[in-house]
């Protein structure tokens, strides 16, 4: 009989109750790996929240997936219920934030787009830090004691 | 129609919370003003009482909510850091890399395990 039984039975005091189980850990424990994709879609609900409400129909996501490249994307169903689908890439280099579109549509965003893309990567980065790892963003400490 | 649609994305409704809804000098100016009256307030503390102290940053904090609405406190928090020469500049493409950088160094440090925290 192993220690911990032992130290479970004189606990419990039933000799015929032999299951330990209730001594281990919960498999969903805070120390569970995640897999870069799942943590994309964790970022990603907390990005796509970033442009205000989600209407119904239509789902959002917006994530960094590098350093140097964001994604927007955004999907609806229209009056007839057929899909639409629209995604954009904002790369970053040395000349400015590219902004590639369906269609070989490509741009450098500049004023007011350019200030908000800025803001909304700065709250991602904060949220995500909180939400998503529990970090604080300003000094990148862990919230969780 | 999909320029139309991204373009629109950033147009935030007005009862809508986030921090797209203000215009980005009135949001900057804001916090400039927050981070300039946090500075002043702490100068003249220096001396102070700890407990006072702690009720100045807890009158900051709030004055900082006022400005900016709730949503808008923790990224005033990191844009007026405790090193106020450390600013996030919104156009400023370099900043968006340093961002992302953190970014995804904190999600290697999940996804290897070594980040236990979240």
């Amino acid at each position: 009989m192993s220690i911990l039984k032992k130290v479970a039975t004189l606990l419990i005091g039933d000799d015929n109750s032999s299951s330990v189980n209730w001594l281990k850990m919960p498999k969903k424990r805070a120390l569970k790996k995640l897999t870069e994709r799942e943590l994309l879609t964790l970022e990603s609900e907390v990005g796509a929240k970033l442009f205000g409400p989600i209407p119904k129909g239509h789902r959002r996501e917006f994530f960094c997936l590098d350093e140097h490249t964001w994604i927007w994307h955004e999907e609806r169903l229209d009056e007839k219920r057929k899909l639409t689908t629209s995604t954009v890439r904002y790369e970053i280099n040395e000349h400015g934030v590219l902004k590639v579109q369906e269609g070989a549509r490509y741009a450098y965003i500049d004023g007011e787009e350019l200030q908000n893309f800025g803001i909304a990567i700065r709250m991602y980065y904060e949220q995500v830090a909180r939400e998503v790892y529990s970090r604080d963003p300003a000094t990148g400490e862990s919230l969780v004691q | 129609m999909a320029e139309q649609q991204h373009t629109s994305m950033y147009h935030v409704p007005a009862s809508q919370e986030a921090v797209v809804v203000r215009s980005p000098e009135a949001f900057l100016s804001d916090i400039d003003l927050a981070r300039k009256q946090a500075l002043e307030s702490a100068s003249d503390m220096r001396s102070a009482d700890p407990m006072d102290i702690d009720q100045s940053r807890i009158e900051t904090s709030n004055r900082i909510e006022s400005l900016l609405g709730k949503s808008t406190v923790a990224a005033a928090e990191t844009i007026a850091p405790a090193s106020p020469e450390v600013s996030f500049d919104p156009t400023n493409k370099d900043h968006f890399v340093e961002a992302g950088i953190r970014v995804l160094r904190m999600r290697a440090a999940k996804r290897d395990g070594f980040d236990l925290a979240a």
